[in-house]
C-alpha cells in the first residue's frame, strides 16, 4: 500500500477533516469542513485529569461527536498541547543563487530538512516542522513559496515529543480507524493566529485548572513552547510559574501582550486576569506593563474553543 | 532539614502548599522515581523560585536517587561523567541547583543492564588478555572500533541492499495529431527519416475455404387442376377448329378469369336445325389450368369462353368439377443467398490473407488500399432456385499486399511532429498510434498519407530522478516530486514495510523503481 500520495488534480480535494484537539485537560473532537473556508460543524468534548485518562476520554468524545453528526470524516488532524513537548525555532538566512527564480517547495523543504537534521533533543522524536514565517528582501511574508527574492530568512519551527506519547496518538488513530493527516502543536497554531493579528512580542498562555502551556512570540518568531503544572485552580501559585516563564522570555524580548485562552469552557479566567493586571511588571524587569487579554471562544454553545479555531485555520494551510 | 515526601499523583500546587505550610527553613522535596512533575525542568524551577519567595531552602530529589545502590562499574556508560555523578548522588554539596541532565537523560535514570552486572571475578586470559590493561574510555574505544565495525557493515548492508521503493508517477498526457505524405519504396532497404522514405515489400498469398450458407429463397411447387369441357358451337354456318393450347377462360361462378388450355386440338361441328330448334354442334375436350394450385378446381357447370370466340356463338361448360389442382411453398437457393455467402467468405479469406501477409514481415502494416484480393475459384453446390435448406461455396482467392514496417512509419511520423512538441514534453512513442493509407501508386513506389496521434508526456529522466530521490527523507522526496512539471500525482511504496518507519527513501538509487502512468489532460 502506498504511504505517500499526492492526489490527482482531477480528484476532488478532501474537504472534511476530523480535528482531534488534545488540550491540557480536555479533548475535543470536531468535524471541520473547509469548503468555503474552515468551519467547525460539531464538537464532542471530554475532560481528563491525567494522560492515562486521555485515551478513553478521546473515545468518549468521538462517540459524542458521532451522535451529533451523520458522517465523521476519515482524515484526522491532531492538535496537541501539554505533555512532553520540546520546540526549537531556527531562523535560516541565506542568499539565493537565482533570485529571479520563484522559491519552490523543494527549496523550502531542503532548508527545513537541513535545519531539522541539525537540531533535536535526546529521547525525543520530531513530529512537526514548518516554516512559521519568512522574510524576503526585508519584507515579512507568511508563505514564501512562489515568491522571488534574493535575501531569505526562513523561521523554521520544529517540534519534538516523547515517542511514547506519539505512540498513544497512533494507537488512538488506529482505534477510531482514521487516516492521520498531520499532528500540529495547538499552541503553534494559536501563535500563528496571533502573528496574523500583528502582535510580534507576546506571551500566549493556554490555561487549564492545573496546567498551563506558555508560548513565546519574540520579534515575530515563535521561539518556544513551555508548560508547567499550575493553573487557574490556584491563581496565587500560578503567578510563580508565570514569573519563571516570563524570565525565560525576557532573555529574548519583552512581551507587549499577555494573551490568555482557556483550555476548556468550564473555567473562568476573570480572577487570573485580575492577578495579571495587578502583577508587578517593573519588579519583573519590564519598563512597560503589557496589556492582558483573554480570548473568548467564538461560539460557546458548541464549545468552539480557541484551540480548535486556531487548528482549523492551520489545518488547511 | 525536613523531608517532604509526595506520591506519584501529587500536584505541583500541593507541593508548593506543603512547602509553605512546613515550619522548617530547609526542606527536601522527595518525589517517586519517574515523576512526570520532575521531568519538566520548569516545575523544578518553580519549586525553587517559590522556596526563595517564602524564604526557605529546598532540595528536590527523586526517590530513585535517594538510597539507591551505587553500581560498581560505570566503565561502559557512554558519555557519562562518572565522578561528577557520584559526587552529585552522594550529596557531597548542596543539591539545590536543578539537575536537569539527570531528569532529562534517560540513560541516567535507566542504566543499561550490562552496566549493572557485577564485575567478573575470572581473570582475563588468552589473546584478549591485553584487554584487562585497558580502562575506561580506552576500553570503550576498543570495543567501539572492533565491536562496532561488523555492526556498521551490517547496517550498511541492511540499508543499502534491502530497502526498495516503487515510485508511481502519474503525469498528464497531451495528444497532438499530424499527417504527412511519405513514400514507400520497394527499392529502399532502410528507413530514410529525412526524405520520408520507408522500405516497401510486396507479398502474395493464396487462401481458399469452403463455407455453408442458409437458403432463404422461396419456391412454389404443385400441380394444375384438370377437367373436361364440352364446347358448343351455335353457328349454323361453319364448324370451329381449336388447336391444342387454346385458352379457355372461366366466365361464371365465383372464380371468373381463370385460364386453362386445351390438351388436344378439336373441331366443333356447326349447329343444325331440328324443326325450328337450333341444335349446337358439341365436342368434349380435356383442359389443364395454366397455373398450379387448388384455385383451378372449379365446380361443375362453370361456363368458359373459348379462345377469342364470342360467347354467344361458341361457349364451353364443364359437366364435372375440375380436380387435381394443388400447390406448396418450399425453400430454395436465391441469388441474394449466394451473394451474401460469397461476401462473407471473401471477407474472412481477406482477413486471413492480411494476417498471413503481415506475419510474413513481422511488425509490418498494410496501409488502407494496400491489399488487393482476386477471386480465382468460385463454386456453389446448388443452383439458384434449387430446392435446398443449405448450400455451400468453395472460394479461392489470391491476395497481394503492399506492406511496410509500422516502426519505420512511426519513426518518420514522430520525427515530423517533434518541432511542434511543447518544451518540457517528449513524444511517448509506445503510446502514440499511427495510421496510413495509399494515396497514389507510381510504378514500384507508393505514396502514402501517414497520420500520427502522438502522446506527449513530461520529459522525466528516470535515472536522474532516481538519484535525486535516493536517500531523501519522505518530506523532501514528496516536495521534489511535487516540484516536477506536469505531475498530477504520485505514490511511493517502500518495501519491506519495516523501512517506512525510517521515513527515508532507499540510499541505493538502483533500488528505486519509477513507473510512469498517464492520465489525460483536463478537458479532454
Amino acid at each position: 500500500m502506498a504511504f505517500l500520495k499526492l492526489p490527482f488534480k482531477k480528484q476532488e480535494k478532501i474537504k472534511d477533516f476530523l480535528l482531534i484537539e488534545i488540550g491540557l485537560e480536555v479533548v475535543n473532537m470536531a468535524k471541520l469542513t473547509t469548503d468555503g473556508g474552515p468551519k467547525i460543524q460539531e464538537v464532542g468534548s471530554r475532560n481528563f485529569s491525567s494522560v492515562s485518562e486521555m485515551f478513553n476520554a478521546s473515545l468518549e468524545a468521538i462517540d459524542e461527536l458521532a451522535g451529533k453528526t451523520e458522517e465523521i470524516p476519515k482524515k484526522a488532524i491532531i492538535g496537541v498541547s501539554g505533555g512532553s513537548i520540546k520546540t526549537e525555532t531556527t531562523v535560516a538566512q541565506y542568499t539565493r543563487p537565482n533570485p529571479k527564480e520563484p522559491i519552490s517547495g523543494e527549496e523550502v523543504a531542503k532548508v527545513l530538512e537541513e535545519v531539522s537534521g541539525k537540531g533535536g533533543f535526546p529521547g525525543f522524536k520530531l513530529f512537526f516542522s514548518t516554516i512559521a514565517s519568512a522574510t524576503l528582501d526585508g519584507t515579512k511574508v507568511s508563505n514564501p513559496i512562489g515568491l522571488k527574492g534574493d535575501k531569505v530568512a526562513l523561521s523554521c519551527f520544529i517540534a519534538y515529543k516523547d515517542p511514547e506519547e506519539l505512540a498513544v496518538f497512533d494507537k488512538l488513530i488506529n482505534e477510531i480507524d482514521m487516516e492521520l493527516e498531520k499532528i500540529i502543536p495547538t499552541s503553534f497554531a494559536a501563535a500563528k493566529m496571533m502573528l496574523k493579528k500583528g502582535d510580534e512580542n507576546a506571551l500566549i498562555l493556554r490555561v487549564g485548572k492545573g496546567r498551563c502551556e506558555a508560548t513565546f512570540l519574540s520579534k515575530g518568531h515563535i521561539s518556544e513552547i513551555n508548560r508547567f503544572d499550575l493553573g487557574i485552580g490556584s491563581p496565587d501559585l500560578f503567578l510563580t510559574g508565570f514569573e519563571v516563564v516570563l524570565e525565560k522570555l525576557l532573555k529574548e524580548s519583552a512581551p507587549e501582550l499577555v494573551w490568555l485562552y482557556l483550555d476548556n469552557q468550564e473555567i473562568d479566567a476573570a480572577e487570573l486576569k485580575e492577578k495579571l493586571l495587578e502583577f508587578d511588571w517593573k519588579n519583573a524587569g519590564l519598563d512597560r506593563s503589557p496589556s492582558v487579554e483573554v480570548e473568548e471562544a467564538a461560539v460557546k454553545e458548541v464549545s468552539e474553543q480557541v484551540g480548535l479555531q486556531a487548528l482549523s485555520t492551520e489545518a488547511i494551510e | 532539614m525536613k523531608t517532604l515526601e509526595f506520591g506519584p499523583e501529587a500536584t505541583l500546587s500541593q507541593i508548593l502548599e506543603s512547602m509553605k505550610a512546613a515550619e522548617d527553613e530547609n526542606l527536601e522535596v522527595s518525589l517517586p522515581k519517574g515523576s512526570t512533575l520532575l521531568s519538566n525542568t520548569i516545575n523544578r524551577e518553580i519549586i525553587e523560585k517559590f522556596a526563595k519567595k517564602i524564604g526557605k531552602g529546598v532540595a528536590v530529589k527523586s526517590a530513585s536517587l535517594v538510597g539507591e545502590e551505587e553500581p560498581e562499574d560505570f566503565d561502559f556508560v557512554e558519555g557519562e561523567d562518572i565522578l561528577a555523578k557520584k559526587t552529585l548522588e552522594l550529596g557531597e554539596g548542596p543539591v539545590l541547583a536543578p539537575s536537569e541532565s539527570l531528569a532529562e537523560e534517560p540513560v541516567e535514570s535507566k542504566k543499561p543492564s550490562y552496566a549493572q552486572q557485577p564485575p567478573s571475578k575470572k581473570p582475563p586470559s588468552g589473546p584478549f588478555k591485553f584487554l584487562s590493561g585497558l580502562k575506561g574510555r580506552k576500553k570503550l574505544l576498543f570495543f567501539g572500533a572492533f565491536g562496532g565495525t561488523p555492526l556498521l557493515i551490517l547496517a550498511f548492508v541492511f540499508t543499502w541492499f534491502l530497502p526498495s521503493a516503487d515510485v508511481k508517477i502519474t503525469v498528464e498526457k497531451d495528444t497532438k495529431t499530424n499527417q504527412i505524405t511519405l513514400t514507400a519504396s520497394a527499392e529502399a532497404t532502410e528507413v530514410d527519416v529525412e526524405n520520408r522514405i520507408v522500405p516497401l515489400k510486396v507479398e502474395e498469398v493464396t487462401k481458399s475455404d469452403v463455407d455453408e450458407g442458409e437458403a432463404t429463397g422461396r419456391l412454389v411447387v404443385g400441380t394444375p387442376a384438370k377437367g373436361r369441357v364440352t364446347i358448343g358451337n351455335f353457328s349454323p354456318h361453319t364448324s370451329k377448329k381449336f388447336e391444342a393450347g387454346t385458352t379457355v377462360k372461366s366466365i361464371s361462378g365465383l372464380k371468373q378469369g381463370l385460364e386453362f388450355t386445351l390438351d388436344t386440338a378439336v373441331t366443333v361441328p356447326k349447329a343444325t336445325f331440328s324443326g325450328l330448334t337450333l341444335v349446337a354442334g358439341q365436342v368434349g375436350v380435356n383442359t389443364t389450368a395454366k397455373k398450379i394450385g387448388d384455385e383451378g378446381n372449379l365446380p361443375a357447370g362453370t361456363e368458359f369462353q373459348v379462345g377469342s370466340e364470342d360467347v354467344g356463338t361458341v361457349k364451353a361448360v364443364n359437366d364435372l368439377a375440375f380436380t387435381g389442382g394443388d400447390s406448396k411453398e418450399i425453400a430454395a437457393v436465391s441469388e441474394e443467398d449466394r451473394k451474401k455467402l460469397k461476401e462473407e467468405l471473401l471477407d474472412k479469406l481477406s482477413k486471413e490473407a492480411k494476417e498471413e501477409l503481415q506475419q510474413k514481415l513481422e511488425g509490418s502494416t498494410i496501409p488502407e488500399g494496400g491489399l488487393q484480393v482476386e477471386v480465382t475459384k468460385e463454386k456453389y453446390d446448388k443452383a439458384v432456385g434449387e430446392e435446398a435448406k443449405t448450400f455451400s461455396l468453395t472460394l479461392e482467392v489470391k491476395a497481394t499486399a503492399k506492406l511496410f514496417q509500422e516502426e519505420d512509419l512511426k519513426k518518420v511520423l514522430v520525427e515530423s511532429i517533434k518541432p511542434s512538441v511543447p518544451e518540457g514534453f517528449v513524444v511517448d512513442e509506445a503510446g502514440s498510434t499511427v495510421g496510413s493509407e495509399i494515396s497514389q501508386t507510381e510504378g514500384e513506389d507508393v505514396e502514402i498519407l501517414g497520420k500520427i496521434k502522438a502522446v506527449l508526456i513530461p520529459d522525466i529522466k528516470k535515472d536522474d530522478l532516481k538519484k535525486q530521490l535516493s536517500g531523501k527523507n519522505f518530506g523532501s522526496a514528496a516536495s521534489h516530486l511535487q516540484s516536477l512539471k506536469n505531475i498530477s500525482g504520485f505514490e511511493i511504496e517502500v518495501k519491506p514495510g519495516i523501512f517506512r518507519i525510517f521515513k527515508f527513501m532507499p540510499f541505493n538509487a538502483s533500488k528505486i523503481n519509477i513507473v510512469i502512468s498517464e492520465v489525460k489532460k483536463d478537458g479532454e
